[in-house]
């Protein structure tokens, strides 16, 4: 797993690699830092009476994975196909992220982070962590903690 | 703690293991010089290697006991209790001593001074008999904390057993023993060489990756049933995973030697604080288990042998009164049967009274007295199984307080295994262990619900109910909106799956469709499941599942199944918890006994009902195993004879009916095979269908009270009953069921 690739930006900060997300019309970026691996075109099973934003579980790498489902957590319908599973590593050991596709690798510059605006509502407020101004669209960073599926139940119960 | 300290920690703790089994040993017999170079190594090795890596207290102890052992090993003292008893606290001060210096590097804060006065005491030659005893009990007034031990001590020295005095009749044992104990010590160096320690990390991983390649295997053999062309090479690809499986398995496996070995120590220390005589015999030490089961039964074991010296086993005088031999027995015997261990602690005491037990039951409150007074012995027996329970009249150091067996129950039944009780007024009571070899893979039933596959451990299982949807009307009947079935004419409480995984809100099972009742019986809870579907029983790998959904409560693990679908496995025990199922005592403990009562009727047994190309016929539901389905590819032919190869073992199949022969030629064929028990031995029995569970009775030839062979009344009907031991063995089954004992 490489490090993150830090070069130096045009404003002297330190530039960032994020792997970039498609959810419905929303572009998201996750660190690639936190990216273990990604799994493309899963199915997961789904877990009866489990927590709103469990996607299901996936099987990866002789593990049974457990999904965060980043439609069902922002209260989106679901997607009746199949779908990209990020594995994250968190603070209670991996998770994966479901999303409807993985895109590419963006390196976005500190100097053009804005934070979360204030008219987003609260739950949107607490999984992101600001957005960063592309060219021609806006990067919603998500912060792979705060998706931790642990951290999202404490929040949940809160 | 650098690596030097760690193999010297691991090194002496093996060294202390070896020599507290050989004191107790050289108890019996004291001359044996095997046992006692044994001992002194061990101590030796310490005081040589503590003197090295600077730990000073530890050496002082040691050397002490060391100049002990000397004269010992010379043959200038003989090892009295007194002796044994020393250096069985000089064991356990070293021990505590290296716990220390585990857990800080330091050699903690105690003071030996006092023991090791006590060891230099000792070494004074008995001849010099009385100020010998003087300093014994002098010093054993200075240890305070040691009272029991220091009496017991004191008492022995009384004996005369100097070397020059006549050795008394416990110490004179026939010289041959000592010569015969001296090869013991051979073998524990050269097995040293052929071994090697590995970390029980890598033998998890190791198990980890078997289970990923179980995994693939079953899905491979699924993918390729249907092409005869991939036949041959996945079944080779099955065997070898098989006895893969059973090497990693095996490298995890500790004979229960290593717990056992512990427990005479423990009984002589408890016959001393008890005031017991127990001889203890063990048996099956060989029997092996997995290292993390072997854990986890240390200490219900444990509980059960205290329990039995505590409740069990009386007081010398008591014991001759009643006329019985002063000293007491107790057994503790493992062995294997088929894919279990069975642990067994057996003493010959005074039994469990279940009058005590009816009448205790009620004074805690445990159960109703009307309820009580209707319950046979059997069912009495298994209240103790209840939190809360004991039937000491006082509360002893060792037991009775009430937390005992519901935690051997609870422990065991934690790892999938089963606890049963034996009792006797007067003669004793057996409390039997039954393990599972291993954990991380067992067998489950594929079952489906709301359009999903979860695996249901086959452990709880007792039998299938099929419900067809003409039935499903009249057979589930209703009190408000608990549903329940008559099973053989008792009410059984059932459980919709479909419906306890609803989220609120969502609409309530329909009848109108198949329906099947898996019998679980789990943590003295029976209850059936409904389901909508059966797949294949299947070998499951169990993966952990994360935090989030393990608190859900009722799912134990994840699987992925051979069709690379993943499945969760449920917990019988959870569910029925949350249902809201009762325990045995409230009302089950008269269902499940009094079905077992029924079987042992005079006369009366159950038998499984089968037709066999048009004949109906019965198999005895004991020697009843499982019944598998398989296609009639599996099915393969020694010389004319057919067998089928389940995991490594092959199985006769007995197809009088000419079923195979019948389905040849048509590669979509399934064949349904009664795998039964016959002594040692598994048999399979080719039938059409499986029809019925029910309960026979014996017919008796008119006129006469001679019992009818090989037919049963069933049903109001004569049936004939499938004669298990006709069925010949396999030519080659000698060589074959070595080998599957061994992979078993």
């Amino acid at each position: 797993m490489s490090k993150t690739a830090k070069k130096a930006g045009r404003n002297g900060g330190a530039l960032l690699e994020v792997c970039s997300v498609r959810l419905d019309r929303t572009l998201f970026g996750v660190p690639i830092a936190h990216i273990l691996e990604i799994v493309g075109a899963a199915r997961p099973q789904t877990v009866p009476l489990a927590p709103g934003f469990v996607g299901g579980l996936v099987h990866y790498r002789g593990d049974v994975l457990t999904t965060v489902s980043l439609r069902q957590l922002l209260g989106l319908p679901p997607l009746q196909k199949p779908q990209d599973v990020l594995v994250l590593e968190g603070a209670s050991g991996c998770f994966g992220l479901l999303v409807d596709a993985v895109g590419e690798v963006l390196t976005v510059s500190p100097a053009d982070h804005e934070p979360n605006p204030s008219i987003l509502d609260q739950r949107r407020k607490a999984l992101f962590a600001g957005a960063y101004k592309l060219e021609n669209t806006l990067l919603v960073m998500l912060d792979p903690m705060r998706l931790d599926p642990l951290q999202l139940e404490a929040a949940q119960a809160a | 703690m650098d690596d030097l300290t760690r193999e010297f920690l691991i090194e002496s703790q093996e060294g202390l293991d070896r020599m507290e089994r050989c004191l107790t040993d050289l108890e019996m017999q004291p001359k044996d010089t095997g046992l006692l170079a044994e001992v002194f190594r061990s101590v030796h090795t310490i005081k040589g290697t503590t003197g090295f890596l600077g730990f000073k207290r530890l050496e002082k102890l040691a050397h002490a006991g060391e100049n002990l052992l000397g004269l010992l090993r010379e043959g200038k003292l003989i090892a009295d209790a007194a002796i044994i008893t020393a250096l069985l606290q000089l064991l356990d001060g070293l021990r505590s001593i290296l716990k220390a210096i585990e857990a800080d590097d330091t050699e903690g804060a105690g003071d030996d001074a006092a023991l090791i006065e006590y060891l230099e005491a000792l070494q004074t030659p008995a001849q010099m008999c009385k100020p010998a005893r003087a300093t014994v009990h002098a010093h054993a007034a200075a240890m305070p904390e040691e009272p029991a031990a220091c009496a017991a001590a004191s008492a022995p020295a009384e004996s005369p057993s100097g070397e020059a005095a006549a050795p008394s009749a416990s110490n004179a044992l026939p010289e041959p023993e000592a010569v015969m104990a001296k090869p013991r010590v051979q073998p524990a160096s050269s097995a040293a060489e052929s071994t090697l320690r590995v970390d029980v990390t890598l033998l998890n991983r190791m198990m980890n990756l078997v289970g990923e390649l179980v995994l693939t295997r079953n899905q491979v053999l699924q993918a390729t049933a249907a092409d005869p062309r991939m036949t041959q090479l996945s079944r080779r690809l099955d065997m070898v995973t098989a006895d893969l499986r059973e090497s990693v398995m095996k490298a995890r496996m500790q004979p229960v030697s290593n717990i056992f070995s512990k427990m005479p120590r423990m009984v002589r220390d408890l016959c001393q604080s008890l005031d017991r005589r127990v001889r203890l015999e063990m048996e099956g030490q060989e029997t092996e288990l997995d290292k993390s089961l072997l854990e986890a039964i240390k200490d219900p074991l444990t509980h059960a042998v205290r329990n039995s010296l505590d409740h069990g086993i009386e007081p010398p005088e008591v014991r001759v009164a009643a006329g019985k031999d002063p000293e007491g027995v107790l057994k503790l015997r493992a062995s294997q049967e088929g894919s279990h261990v069975v642990v067994e602690v057996a003493d010959d005491g005074a039994g469990i009274a279940v009058e005590k037990v009816r009448t205790k039951a009620i004074e805690r409150g445990l159960i109703a007295a009307e309820r009580a007074a209707r319950m046979s012995e059997r069912e009495l027996l298994q209240l103790i199984f209840l939190p809360g329970f004991s039937t000491a009249a006082a509360v002893t150091k060792v037991s009775g307080r009430g937390v005992g067996m519901d935690v051997v129950r609870t422990n065991v039944e934690k790892i999938g295994g089963k606890v049963e009780i034996d009792s006797r007024v007067g003669k004793g009571t057996t409390l039997r262990l039954r393990i599972p070899l291993t954990l991380a893979i067992i067998p489950a039933l594929i079952v489906r619900s709301r359009e999903q596959s979860f695996a249901l451990p086959q452990g709880a299982l007792s039998e299938l109910v099929h419900v067809s949807p003409q039935q499903a009307a009249t057979a589930i009947e209703w009190i408000e909106n608990a549903p329940l079935y008559r099973l053989r004419g008792k009410l059984l409480p059932l459980v919709f799956l479909e419906r306890l995984l609803a989220q609120d809100g969502e609409r309530g099972p329909s009848l109108e469709r198949d329906h099947f009742i898996a019998v679980l019986e789990v943590d003295g809870r029976h209850f059936g499941l409904v389901v909508d579907g059966l797949a294949d029983p299947e070998e499951i790998v169990v993966k952990p599942l994360s935090a989030v959904l393990k608190d859900i409560g009722i799912y134990s693990g994840a699987t992925v199944l051979g069709n690379a679908q993943l499945a969760l496995i449920l917990d019988p025990g959870a569910i029925a918890a949350r249902a809201g199922v009762a325990m045995i005592a409230e009302d089950e403990t008269a269902r499940s006994a009094e079905a077992g009562e029924s079987v042992h009727d005079a006369g009366s047994f159950e038998y499984l009902l089968v037709e066999i190309g048009g004949r109906r016929a019965a198999v005895s539901l004991a020697d009843v195993l499982r019944i598998e389905q398989a296609p009639l590819a599996r099915i393969e032919y020694i010389g004319y004879r057919p067998v089928i190869n389940f995991e490594g073992q092959l199985l006769p199949v007995e197809d009088a009916g000419g079923l195979l022969g019948a389905a040849e030629g048509n590669p979509q064929a399934q064949i349904t095979v009664v795998v039964c028990r016959d002594g040692q031995r598994h048999v399979g029995i080719a039938v059409t269908h499986v029809l019925d569970v029910a309960a026979g009775r014996d017919l008796f030839e008119a006129g006469t009270e001679v019992r009818a062979m090989g037919v049963t009344l069933l049903k109001e009907s004569v049936t004939g009953v499938v004669h298990l031991a006709s069925v010949a063995p396999l030519p080659v089954e000698q060589e074959w069921s070595e080998e599957t004992e061994a992979t078993v």
